[in-house]
């Protein structure tokens, strides 16, 4: 367990109390608008940087079970002229791959380097902003006493001022981060593809080029995206959400190239609204080798009291041409109360739907949901399940499952609570 | 397979070769593209959002789709060379036993 998921909520804290403090203190707004700009996702960082250096892991794997297969191959099984030739080959191939396992190594170790930059900020942030709290108060104070205060308060602006220099050198320390882990990632690229290309990969430096040429589109998008976020924040400097800010508080743009060279292309806002609620609404085009594949939109509605209503709908091609349609509405009111449908069908024949509820009240949550899955093949299954909890321990709760199709009727069914338990697969209709 | 026209013993197994052949086609070659339909290919990996960066960290979100993108590329540009080593193995290992048969025959 990490502190790492701890920074969002810590940054959330210091960019309030610096909100707060710039009222009184206007530096305090200055030092708010640089917490906007150094918040990021420190977990998320973390995550992907794990993710790369499983990727260094597998490739050295997969050297090695090479490596393990042609040495399987006998001295006396194999001992003409080709051979040299062939493990020759093999040898510059898992050479280049062992550059390519530690170009990985080197980005995973830069997210996750990042990411914990981004947390050592976030500790600094709600330091500085609890002191310009503390600041604030003394500062107010000071210029509730007529003449008097002035001097109390011109210091305590002097403070703020040089907690701003403070600030703006820890935002530098966290820039000159980015900077380096952008090095890894596109320096130690170029460097990784020159390595390959002395150990016989001639692809290398095209994969490069290619690389850049499509992650130019990603780019400009992440750029777009900091650059639009960045104006928000300093128009939302005063707070967001408390009403003085500007309605629009982030942007989201997305272009993304996938493995199987298919692009997702969107973007979404969050807006908040007049009466401390927000709006969240996003969509995305998928576009492929066959042109647009896809398209998803989610637009999600939250209240000032904690309610939120979304509604999302989608459609999918895959790779064999089958379109499959999805969307679905859910909603929580502030009171606990929570519900949703959803539902998918696929010109395939395939088509599946759910409908869940709950409440949760004090110490005891109760939720239940009911679904109906049919499959292609014309096999379908109903379930229900429902149970409830009170302090994270289960009270009671029921699974229930038919299944009809070309294997007949089969049923599957638990209970366990109040009047004892059982788990059959004996349909209750035949006892 | 033993060809001693050279004066030197040329022992051949061709079915041990083929085997090594669908050892890089089955086992092998599905390991590395795990790598890049997976792992990097995996949410939140290949797409990672310009706003997890921060914005001050631009300088890292401007460069990281270019990485996933080389990683992409490269393995896809080995995935193409053991796609070369398991067809020219097979070729081998079929002209070996081709080879054998001839040489069967005519003795």
């Amino acid at each position: 367990m990490t502190a790492l998921p701890m920074a969002n909520s810590l940054m959330d804290t210091a960019s309030t109390e610096a909100a707060i403090a710039g009222s009184i203190l206007p530096p305090a707004l200055m030092i708010n608008f640089e917490f906007k700009l150094c918040k990021g996702d420190p977990e998320t960082l973390d995550k992907a940087g794990q993710a790369w250096r499983k990727a260094a892991d597998q490739i050295d794997q997969v050297n090695q079970k090479l490596q393990d297969s042609v040495s399987g191959v006998g001295a006396q099984d194999w001992t003409a002229e080709d051979r040299p030739a062939y493990e020759k080959k093999v040898q510059e191939f898992t050479s280049q791959l062992q550059v390519l396992s530690t170009y990985c190594m080197v980005v995973g170790i830069a997210l996750t380097t990042l990411a914990y930059a981004l947390l050592v900020y976030a500790v600094f942030a709600v330091g500085m902003g609890t002191f310009l709290g503390a600041l604030a108060i003394e500062a107010a104070a000071a210029l509730a006493v007529p003449v008097v205060g002035e001097a109390d308060y011109a210091a305590a602006l002097g403070i703020a001022a040089t907690c701003l220099t403070i600030t703006s050198v820890a935002t530098g320390v966290l820039a000159a981060a980015g900077q380096l882990a952008g090095a890894a990632f596109a320096g130690g690229s170029l460097a990784a593809a020159a390595v390959e290309y002395s150990k016989g990969n001639n692809q290398a430096f095209s994969d490069w080029a290619k690389a850049q040429e499509v992650g130019a589109a990603g780019a400009a998008a992440n750029l777009l995206q900091n650059a639009g976020n960045a104006g928000l924040d300093f128009l939302n400097r005063g707070g967001g959400k408390s009403g003085k800010g500007f309605p629009l508080t982030s942007v989201d743009a997305d272009a993304d190239r996938g493995w199987d060279k298919t692009w997702s292309v969107g973007g979404g806002a969050t807006v908040d609204t007049k009466g401390g609620g927000s709006v969240d609404a996003s969509g995305h085009v998928k576009v492929g080798d066959h042109g647009v594949q896809g398209a998803d939109a989610d637009v999600k509605v939250g209240t000032k009291g904690g309610g939120e209503v979304e509604g999302k709908g989608g459609w999918d091609e895959d790779a064999d041409g089958n379109d499959t349609y999805s969307g679905g509405v859910s909603g929580k009111t502030a009171g606990g109360a929570h519900a949703g449908a959803e539902g998918e069908y696929g010109d395939d024949g395939h088509w599946k739907g759910k409908v869940d509820g709950g409440y949760e009240k004090g110490n005891s949550d109760t939720s239940g949901s009911v679904g109906v899955d049919h499959d292609k093949d014309g096999n379908t299954k109903y379930t229900g399940e429902a149970g409830n909890t009170y302090r994270g321990v289960t009270t009671g709760s029921t699974n229930q499952e038919v299944s009809t199709g070309e294997g007949g009727t089969q049923y599957k069914g638990s209970y366990t609570g109040a009047g004892g338990a059982y788990d059959s697969e004996k349909p209750p209709w035949e006892s | 397979m033993k060809d001693r026209t050279l004066g030197n013993i040329i022992q051949v197994n061709p079915e041990r070769i083929e085997q090594h052949g669908k050892d890089i086609d089955s086992n092998i070659t599905p390991e590395l593209e795990k790598v890049g339909s997976e792992t990097l290919g995996g949410d939140g990996v290949y797409n990672l959002e310009g706003g997890s960066f921060s914005v001050t960290c631009t300088a890292a979100s401007v460069t990281y789709p270019g990485a996933i993108q080389f990683a992409f590329q490269d393995l896809r540009t080995h995935l193409e060379m053991l796609k070369h080593f398991g067809e020219g193995i097979a070729t081998s290992a079929k002209n070996y036993m081709e080879a054998e048969k001839a040489s069967t025959v005519t003795s």
